[in-house]
């Protein structure tokens, strides 16, 4: 059984990293839509339709579908300042209390989430720019990325519970406590941002 | 409302014994909404959750968040820095504290282009720290400039603080971003007027001051410091202007900081992927606490709980600017334990209904909460800023020589709040002058 959990969790894990970089790529691509409708607004150009509706869009989903990779990635803050003085053994539960919250909400989040999606498909909701945009279809885009969560989230609270229950406790300590790892701070993760020295002639 | 106290009580202390846990910030704030609705409403409001979250997710002035962050993670990768501290060296060197100045000048020049106080200290860090290895400066003042300089990356715009502050209280996230660069600058000459006066009275802190460089190579150096001005322009410029919204400004910022790398010939696939990858990760951490804060704060609301503290400490016998103290050491004290973007989303949906009771200027009161949200990052046991510079230092020693050094530092930040409440103008006379 544990086994099968951390399978399913391989195939899961390359899922939301795929997730993620989808994100960010929509991010980028509406960073050039936007700037093209800001510079042609200004010097007369053709202008995309509805650019405050895709850009809302456009960010919602892509919040959505990096909350996992947040997880994984250990960017999800947690305050360590006691945790870290207890024991290992104590460490390894309170990761698994950790989790177990964390596991919670996301299934809630995205329960919550398809139901908006419903509501809307049910209404027939459409958005009042000159796109109608059926509201569902986003929504569901959206709620689509916190499913990922939930299920990456239930997945790693599945492996660490087999852990806890053998008695790994240390495994569980160092594996899933909130020490960034090598995705630490938000610079720790550019090695190759500062490699160059410092050109002084 | 009989029960205010005793809802604001519970709530505190299970947040305080959940985050000592150690349970992620975000999802403390969704359980305190389940809390607060299971024994205070007595139906269960938190079902609410995706009617309450997705207007504020899919509203466009949140663009500004993933696009700004992107746009750091980018300019960080490309090679910008180095070049920048060097430039700035060529100026500030000769000045009594020599390369101290350069210091606080890189952090104050990097924070115009990035929105995070952490990625501005550890990226100035980075940087200036090989340049004092043979130089003999006092260490704890070093580590100190870095770690309190890096801070004003919230402060001088853009700013992520200030982007999530914007879109809680409904401010306008523009003219807030106008309103730190005046305190952010003045905050930057107070950090620099401390340096020159420690290194008048104590010449030994700062090592030997070198001789000028000719005036033709000073201002040939500055060639380097315009990568980080085109993306400025870019930015800040068309914000000023009236030309783009802070959310449009990001975009362009996002295009310039591209064309910067690329300049620098560092634009490549792995170079993007690992920037896009970074971004998710802080757009993740930034939405999970988000999430749950907008669904606390929809329960409290339901009750009346933010409108009853607000009447409440406005019939309270202090007087306004002494209730402004009291938020002002709750925020101090609180800092010790939080870092800073979570402490803002956490606590403004209750805080900033009184503030703007008590009659002070919504725009105002952000520059002021990002002060104190610097001192906070600088502040032991969790100021985040220590542990950045700790990180990238070179040396080995105890993390309180970081702390020892901030300090002057952050008493220079007590100084600087105490100038912006004594004359509010400092914050509010830019961004009247803008172009609407």
């Amino acid at each position: 059984m544990g086994k099968l959990v951390d399978r399913a969790l391989r195939v899961v894990d390359r899922g939301i990293t795929l997730a993620a970089l989808l994100a960010g790529v929509l991010l980028l691509l509406l960073a050039f839509l936007i700037s093209w409708t800001v510079i042609s607004r200004k010097l007369g150009g053709p202008i995309p339709p509805a650019i405050d509706e895709i850009g809302g869009f456009s960010v919602a989903v892509a919040s959505a579908w990096v909350m996992a990779w947040g997880l994984k990635a250990k960017g999800h803050i947690r305050i360590d300042l006691v945790y870290r003085r207890f024991p290992v053994a104590w460490r390894g539960v309170l990761n698994g209390l950790a989790l177990t919250l964390i596991a919670a909400f996301a299934v809630f989040i995205a329960w919550r989430a398809w139901s908006v999606v419903l509501v809307s498909a049910e209404r027939g909701a459409m958005t009042p720019s000159e796109l109608s945009t059926p509201l569902a279809w986003p929504q569901a885009a959206w709620a689509v990325g916190f499913s990922l969560f939930a299920l990456y989230a239930c997945l790693t609270w599945a492996s660490v519970l087999f852990e806890l229950l053998a008695r790994r406790l240390e495994s569980v300590a160092t594996r899933h406590g909130p020490d960034p790892g090598e995705w630490g701070g938000e610079l720790l993760s550019s090695p190759g941002a500062m490699e160059e020295p410092a050109e002084k002639t | 409302m009989d029960d205010l106290g005793l809802i604001l009580l519970a709530s505190f202390g299970l947040m305080l014994l959940l985050l000592a846990l150690g349970i992620y910030v975000g999802v403390i704030m969704a359980a305190l909404a389940v809390f607060v609705s299971h024994f205070f409403s007595g139906h269960a409001d938190y079902l609410e959750a995706g009617i309450v979250v997705w207007p504020m997710m899919r509203s466009f002035v949140l663009v500004a968040l993933p696009l700004f962050i992107l746009m750091g993670e980018l300019l960080v990768r490309s090679g910008v820095t180095n070049r920048l501290y060097w430039a700035l060296d060529q100026w500030f060197h000769v000045l009594p504290g020599g390369l101290l100045h350069t210091n606080i000048a890189s952090c104050a020049v990097f924070a115009s282009v990035s929105g995070s106080s952490v990625a501005t200290g550890a990226t100035i860090g980075t940087v200036a720290l090989p340049a004092f290895r043979e130089q003999r400066y006092n260490e704890r003042l070093v580590l100190g400039s870095l770690a309190a300089g890096g801070t004003l990356g919230i402060l001088i715009p853009p700013s992520m603080a200030l982007i999530m502050y914007g879109l809680l209280t409904e401010t306008s996230i523009g003219q807030l971003f106008i309103g730190g660069i005046v305190p952010g600058i003045c905050l930057a000459g107070l950090f620099m007027a401390f340096i020159g006066a420690a290194a008048i009275a104590r010449p030994a802190i700062a090592g030997r001051t070198r001789s000028s460089v000719p005036l033709r190579e000073k201002v040939f150096a500055l060639v380097h410091v315009l990568p980080v001005l085109f993306v400025v322009l870019f930015v800040l410029g068309s914000l000023y202007l009236g030309f783009a919204t802070p959310s449009e400004s990001a975009a362009l910022g996002v295009v310039a900081a591209l064309i910067v790398a690329a300049g620098y010939r560092r634009l490549n696939r792995a170079m993007l992927h690992q920037a896009l990858m970074s971004t998710a990760r802080t757009l993740a951490m930034v939405m999970l606490i988000l999430m749950g804060t907008l669904i606390f704060n929809f329960v409290i609301t339901l009750l009346g709980v933010p409108r009853a503290l607000a009447s409440l400490v406005a019939a309270a016998p202090l007087s306004p600017l002494g209730i402004l103290l009291v938020i002002a050491l709750f925020y101090l004290f609180l800092g010790m334990f939080m870092e800073s973007l979570p402490m803002i989303i956490t606590t403004i949906p209750v805080i900033f209904p009184v503030v703007i009771t008590l009659g002070y200027d919504p725009v105002w009161f952000g520059v002021l909460l990002v002060l104190l949200m610097e001192a906070a990052l600088i502040t032991p046991p969790v100021g985040l800023n220590l542990f950045v510079i700790q990180g990238v230092r070179l040396t080995k020693g105890p993390m309180s020589d970081v702390m020892l050094g901030s300090l002057p530092f952050l008493a220079m930040m007590l100084v600087m709040m105490g100038l912006i409440i004594a004359f509010p103008e400092l914050v509010l006379w830019l961004p009247a002058q803008m172009i609407q």
